[in-house]
């Protein structure tokens, strides 16, 4: 239970400097009446702490190049607390010369996870859109739901309310896919394994209304509170390797769409009081909080709680966490985590999630092979001819199949895995670790999205021509 | 209707934590210790003819990881020579009761047995420091003393290697620490199953993919002498926040603990981050990042009564430590028994 040094500790439990009320207090920058408490000594004003949040978007809009872009981007609104303050630090960027003014919002309708009917879907649609024309009049809204991901071809947007529309026609369509989402959510194992699927087909989802429209970037109501819940949850996933794109500023895992987080270093606090200050109060403080932020038996709400819990007693967590994040990266370019690490498959990225792959080499002495081996020897027990001690040392040592047959024939013959594996459809050796346990939670793997289904095959087929030019390729990255 | 092992078909007496195969105890023996063979040879551990300390506290994992050890070296004859290296805190109703099953356990396992004391080593006992410091920050205290403690009685007996019996379940416990604390040099290094620098004696994680309960398992049906209460010193870590949150992590998703570990092997810290050098203490020669161990600085504090000083920023410990330096002449002194 020891630790060897506690330094950090004090510096975490440092006091929030919450003994004076903020009646006695004045802003550091203004010295008008403080009305919100940040850390140690950063007391601000409503005036200020506004002007703050506002600047952080616009330092993000700058630093990628976006604030006189002549593209449209997209703001992903879900009706948050979050989603709200990024909608009107969105419209106030609008105001200032110099700064773009084309964006759209897109919303995308995920009641059928929580099992809701059609109206009420309908009704939840046009609350948002409700709130967006309070907040940001101008700004055209477009709509789609979770199912489409199945669409084959283009993806239909349920509704698209033009810019300053009144328009509340009822939306049509939003069930044609539906049955097969609820299939495809009712064979999934585990409440975490379906957060997790939902949370990529939405992103996947995402990208192809992106590519669809012709446009290249979305920002997300992601704030500091957020990513230092996903950045543990995603350690306790096996999604070590994927941190920089799940927590930084942008997520540039597809080339041709950017995934941004302008409010990556706002906190939920100053969030809360910038709506209350921004907004009317039906909508700053009753702002309904996207559905999967509802409490479920899941790894990200245990962890939501742990880190609320954990702030409270040491107030430094979520920034802390947040620096941490900030300190790691994705490729070996920085200080390399171990020489086994090596992106040994033929692909480079995940075909599910587009993340980096994180397969180790075969001999190494690591924790996916460790637990690869146990669920080698689980599988190799009920096998009749497995009787001495022996016999398991084989199948621990000569990486037999599933199947029982050795040196991986099984797999060789059948070209995509062994022929009792789960993963028969996806070679695990496209999948990075975290989406192998993920799939393998999914029942029928028949049941995911045809065309995302099908990108794993185009894949698979350009792993193969690869594989038999690798020697003849000057530049890795090709 | 009795559960079948899922191996040989006789009556199940458990459910693995790790597979959720339901066994009997032979063959989940069997399993358990073939995993830590294959951990062993994966990671190169050992070659013929190696001196190895395993450092034995009398808990359960360390209890385990000595009859293991003895098991395996005998099985796959590895060719190493086992000892056990206790270290005595000096932490009355803990460790004097602790230290009297690793007696037990030299007698049981064959295996010779080198016991070092904080008192001999520093001068203070654990229960002296508590009386000076209160208990707040002991831990530190006692984590610096006994790192350096193992590789002295290691010296002492001339061996080539430590073991320690940190489980999957400790290492889950410390990546997520050193994520709470922003520790990133301590995450670079925390998910290596064989630490220390050039020139520094390694230290060697055998038990690394165990889980927890499955070390208990094993100590249990093999009837395994070991003792098992907390340190009564330990209540108020701050260790205890996540080892309570991986516990509650672990009954949604047992596969957690390892994936963890996956994700703490697989970090990569961006090359812009300054991470401190190890290198050697210029008073004591162990190994440290700074010019001078922490050890060293945490003994001078406690040697003038400032003990408070060098549990804060370290950059005030180190002026103080080198103007008290200069001022005695570079002599640090044990207190009067």
């Amino acid at each position: 239970m020891c630790q060897v040094d506690e330094d950090g500790v004090d510096l975490l439990a440092a006091g929030d400097g919450s003994e004076k009320s903020l009646a006695d207090r004045v802003c550091v920058k203004c010295g008008e009446q403080a009305v919100i408490h940040l850390r140690d000594e950063d007391v601000k004003c409503g005036k200020c702490l506004v002007a703050s949040v506002n600047q952080k978007f616009r330092a993000v809009l700058t630093k990628f190049q976006l604030s006189r872009s002549k593209q449209t981007i997209l703001v992903a609104f879900s009706g948050g607390q979050v989603s709200c303050a990024l909608l009107e630090a969105v419209r106030e960027a609008t105001t200032i010369p110099n700064f773009s003014r084309l964006y759209s919002v897109l919303y995308i309708e995920e009641g059928i996870c929580d099992g809701l009917t059609e109206e009420a879907c309908q009704k939840k649609i046009r609350n948002i859109v409700g709130k967006c024309r309070y907040i940001f009049p101008e700004v055209p809204v477009l709509v789609s739901s979770l199912e489409m991901v199945f669409a084959e071809d283009s993806i239909p947007l349920s509704y698209i309310f033009p810019a300053n529309s009144t328009d509340t026609a009822p939306l049509t369509g939003l069930t044609e896919f539906g049955a097969r989402f609820k299939k495809l959510l009712a064979s999934t194992k585990s409440p975490t394994a379906r957060e997790e699927l939902r949370k990529l087909l939405r992103n996947n989802l995402f990208r192809r209304i992106g590519h669809q429209q012709g446009l290249k970037t979305l920002f997300v109501g992601d704030c500091a509170d957020r990513l230092a819940v996903q950045l543990i949850t995603d350690t306790a996933l096996g999604r070590g390797k994927h941190l920089p794109l799940e927590l930084g500023y942008a997520d540039t895992r597809d080339p041709d769409f950017t995934i941004v987080r302008p409010f990556k270093d706002v906190t939920m606090k100053e969030i809360l009081m910038y709506n209350s200050l921004r907004l009317n109060e039906n909508i700053g403080s009753h702002a309904e909080e996207p559905s999967s932020a509802k409490k479920m038996n899941s790894v990200y709400s245990f962890t939501e709680t742990f880190i609320n819990s954990l702030q409270k007693d040491f107030t430094q967590t979520v920034t802390t966490l947040c620096r941490t994040g900030d300190k790691l990266c994705a490729t070996s370019t920085g200080q390399p985590p171990a020489k086994h690490s090596i992106e040994k498959s033929s692909g480079k990225l995940c075909s599910f999630c587009c993340g980096p792959m994180d397969t180790s080499e075969e001999d190494a002495c690591t924790a996916e092979n460790s637990i690869a081996l146990s669920l080698r020897l689980s599988a190799a027990l009920p096998n009749k001819t497995v009787k001495a001690s022996v016999d398991l040392e084989d199948f621990a040592s000569s990486k037999h199949s599933e199947c029982g047959s050795a040196n991986g024939d099984c797999a060789k013959a059948n070209g995509e895995g062994c022929c009792t594996s789960k993963e028969r459809k996806t070679p695990e050796k496209l999948l990075c670790y975290s989406c192998r346990w993920m799939l393998s939670e999914v029942g029928d793997q028949g049941l995911l999205p045809e065309r995302l289904m099908q990108v794993n095959s185009q894949q698979v087929r350009r792993a193969e021509m690869r594989t038999s030019i690798q020697n003849f390729l000057l530049d890795d990255d090709v | 209707m009795p559960f079948l092992c899922k191996r040989c078909s006789r009556k199940a007496i458990l459910k693995r934590p790790k597979t959720g195969d339901t066994l009997c105890k032979e063959c989940f023996f069997e399993l358990f210790e073939l995993e830590i063979h294959e951990t062993i040879i994966c990671a190169k551990l050992f070659k013929p003819g190696l001196k190895v300390a395993v450092g034995a506290s009398g808990g359960k994992d360390s209890t385990v990881l000595a009859h293991v050890m003895k098991v395996l070296n005998e099985k796959y004859h590895y060719g190493i020579h086992l000892t056990l290296l206790s270290v005595d805190e000096g932490i009355t109703g803990y460790r004097d009761d602790s230290l009297e099953t690793v007696k037990r356990n030299e007698q049981q396992y064959e295996l010779p047995l080198k016991i070092v004391s904080y008192k001999d080593l520093y001068g203070w006992s654990m229960d002296d420091i508590v009386k000076q410091i209160g208990l707040k920050n002991n831990c530190t205290f006692c984590g610096v003393f006994r790192r350096q403690a193992l590789d002295r009685g290691a010296t002492m007996t001339a061996v080539d290697m430590i073991l320690t019996g940190h489980n999957a379940d400790d290492i889950a416990e410390t990546v997520l620490m050193n994520l709470l604390r922003g520790d990133i040099a301590r995450l670079s290094r925390c998910t290596a199953i064989i630490t220390g620098a050039e020139g520094s004696l390694p230290r060697a994680k055998p038990l690394k993919y165990a889980y927890e309960k499955e070390i208990v398992m094993y100590a249990y049906f093999k009837k395994l002498d070991y003792f098992s209460t907390e340190c009564v010193y330990s209540p108020n870590a701050y260790r205890g926040y996540a080892r309570t949150f991986l516990k509650d992590l672990e009954s949604i998703r047992p596969r957690c603990i390892i994936d963890i570990i996956h994700s703490g092997e697989n970090f990569a810290i961006k090359s812009s981050v300054k991470m401190a050098a190890q290198g050697s203490c210029s008073r004591c020669g162990f190994i440290s990042s700074q010019e001078v161990c922490k050890a060293c600085i945490l003994l001078d504090g406690l040697n003038r009564g400032l003990p408070r000083l060098t549990t804060g920023k370290m950059k005030k410990a180190h002026r103080s430590f080198a103007q008290n330096n200069k001022q005695e002449n570079g002599e640090v002194t044990s207190p009067a028994d």
